[in-house]
């Protein structure tokens, strides 16, 4: 709370000199319509400032806790993306005060919204006023949604108190998940019984083959009816379900936008997050919960390894449960400048897993990275976030050539390493949802066919 | 960013009624020309009676792009040189004064709201309600000096006619207006 400093505004100061020089004028002149003209000025002028120091006195013997002045602001600690939130802004008017302005929050990154202006306390005692927002956040991260400032206004705009700052609130906004349906994944036995079919004999549900049977055999498998035909016991196999292992492997070391001129983007409002819908860091933390989502939903096991940072990593492990850890840990993403090279510790990735590499391939870093878990027989899927198309101008560059040339040299280069990875083996597709499932599912037609 | 589209006041704790700031400088900026109007037109005068007008006009325009600058100030005092001038002004010095007074409590409020601001209107009501209690004050005050002081040199043909309806519509409108403000007052439980 905050004791309000009253002093006096611009018109404060044009009504004292309009009081005291038009009526002078009138009467040096012996115009007593010049005297007339400011008659309204001055009896209004002292009207207000007479009410303004009425008001003050009750204030003044009431003491300091009713005579203070503050501002809060209420809104949830978490929201997802897209989601709308409820700012509430509450401003606590001291007595005497004519109206209250409020700075409110703004749509998206930057706290300075428009203005609401709310009347003030005509009573003895201080007055609470809401103003409350439903704000849409386009960005994930940490968001800074409010910062309002209260300015107190009494007596005709003629005194205005000092403005009172309030606090910063900041909300955690979960990156939202595209609606994707990426095909299923080869499956890996190790996992818990899930929703893929294998080529290995189990307690799924589906039939793999019909054999003689064999001591240790199950009685409750022997298949009667062809027992019966070919004069033999048979027993029927079924196939093993089992769940796909997944690492999603997400490239933080670079926010880029569509405009060259800016690379590399700066960190969020907050040190986190995006400060940019749409660059790179917004595609790749998007794209990596749309997959992780999708994933999850058919059973699979999915991991999440932050390539600059990789204690930010989370563990594998299926279920709802999964999910909002890892939209917890996403959010929390961020550029990392220092780190030149992607760093993934040493059994991250597992024998059989498949990695998807979310990166906008701006290096020969993650490239390596990718050749590397390909030797080893990982399947490898490279999610391209580079946000496209690339707008290659400089505006206000003092080498627009040299500038662009090298623009094209970085796109040149890009599409021979994208293109390399393609001819060792690597899925490599856009970031979109529709596209991400086309990819899986080229991945599940390999492995088909390797494995016939 | 703006409150409209995607974005709601939740009106539980404010009174429905709400102008924007850009209404606010609508208004001034009619009771300004209005002002204007009366003192170069109707006032009569000589040459300065064009040469004002284009000044004042200037000068609204000005005021009301920059209210904390001093053209408001600016613009009384040039309508005060121009009274000067003008022979059968003394009936009109009151309206007028009073426009002037209008015109500089609104200027007030423009400094305070900027254009995309939202206002609600209760906030307002005290400054109506003074500017009519200050007109109801200086009405009398007016007519005694005008009659004791001034009115040999006032035409006592359609000006003082003119002044005195001028005089019973403010009288009769801030009675409205008051009425009107006392049931915001009762509605709301804290009006203005």
């Amino acid at each position: 709370m905050h004791e309000p400093r009253w002093t006096g505004s611009r018109a404060a100061r044009r009504a004292a000199l309009l009081c005291l020089l038009l009526p002078t004028l009138g009467v040096a002149t012996g115009r007593a319509d010049v005297v007339l003209l400011a008659a309204p000025l001055v009896v209004g002028t002292a009207l207000a400032l007479a009410a303004q120091l009425l008001g003050a006195a009750p204030r003044s013997a009431a003491g300091s806790a009713d005579s203070a002045a503050g501002v809060a602001v209420r809104a949830p600690a978490q929201v997802g993306q897209g989601e709308q939130v409820a700012v509430e802004i509450e401003a606590t008017v001291p007595p005497g005060t004519q109206a209250a302005v409020l700075r409110l929050p703004s749509q998206g990154s930057l706290p300075f919204g428009t203005v609401g202006v709310v009347r003030g306390a005509t009573g003895t005692r201080p007055v609470t006023r809401r103003l409350g927002v439903v704000l849409s956040l386009p960005l994930w991260g940490s968001v800074l949604v409010a910062r309002p400032d209260l300015r107190l206004v009494g007596a005709d705009a003629l005194v205005l108190a000092d403005p009172l700052t309030g606090p910063h609130r900041t909300v955690r906004v979960l990156p939202a998940a595209d609606r994707g349906t990426p095909a299923p994944l080869r499956p890996r036995t190790t996992g818990v019984v899930g929703m893929h079919r294998t080529r290995r004999g189990g307690e799924g549900l589906d039939l793999l083959d019909v054999r003689e049977f064999r001591p240790g055999d199950a009685m409750r498998r022997i298949d009667w009816r062809v027992s019966a035909r070919r004069g033999s016991l048979h027993v029927r196999r079924n196939a093993l379900d089992a769940d796909a292992d997944v690492a999603v492997l997400v490239d933080t070391r670079l926010d880029v936008g569509r405009q060259v001129a800016g690379w590399p983007r700066p960190p969020g409002p907050e040190g986190v997050g995006t400060s940019e819908p749409g660059a790179s860091l917004d595609l790749s933390v998007r794209a990596a919960v749309t997959l992780t989502r999708s994933l999850l939903e058919q059973g699979d096991r999915v991991t999440v390894v932050d390539l600059s940072r990789p204690r930010q990593s989370v563990p594998p492990g299926t279920g709802r449960r999964q999910l909002r850890r890892v939209r917890a840990r996403l959010v929390d993403s961020a550029v990392h400048w220092q780190a030149r090279k992607v760093v993934l510790r040493p059994g991250s990735i597992q024998p059989g897993m498949v990695a998807v590499l979310v990166s906008p391939f701006l290096d020969d870093a993650v490239e390596d990275l990718a050749l590397r878990l390909r030797r080893r027989g990982t399947e490898v899927v490279a999610v391209d976030t580079l946000p496209g198309p690339l707008d290659l101008d400089h505006p206000g560059s003092h080498e627009p050539v040299r500038d662009r040339t090298a623009a094209r040299l970085v796109q040149r280069e890009r599409a021979e390493r994208l293109r390399r990875l393609r001819a060792s083996g690597v899925v490599v597709g856009p970031s979109e949802a529709a596209a991400l499932a086309r990819v899986l599912r080229e991945v599940a037609r390999r492995r088909r066919q390797v494995g016939r | 960013m703006h409150l409209r589209p995607g974005s709601s006041w939740t009106a539980e704790e404010i009174h429905p009624r709400l102008v924007t700031g850009w209404l606010l400088r609508v208004v001034v900026g009619v009771l300004a020309l209005a002002a204007v109007l009366v003192v170069v037109l109707v006032a009569g005068g000589s040459g300065l009676r064009l040469l004002g007008l284009l000044v004042l006009v200037g000068v609204v325009v000005g005021m009301l792009a920059s209210p904390t600058s001093p053209l408001a100030t600016v613009f009384v005092v040039l309508a005060a040189l121009v009274v000067l001038d003008a022979p059968a002004f003394p009936w009109l010095a009151l309206p007028v004064g009073a426009l002037l007074h209008a015109v500089h409590v609104g200027v007030a409020w423009c400094a305070v709201v900027p254009p995309d601001a939202e206002v609600e209107v209760a906030a307002l009501w005290p400054s109506v309600v003074r500017w009519l209690l200050t007109q109801a004050l200086c009405l009398p005050v007016a007519l005694v000096v005008l009659l004791v002081a001034g009115g040999s040199r006032a035409a006592p043909g359609w000006s003082g006619a003119a002044a005195v309806g001028a005089g019973a519509v403010l009288v009769a409108s801030g009675v409205l207006l008051a009425w009107l403000a006392r049931r915001g007052t009762d509605r709301t439980g804290d009006g203005p």
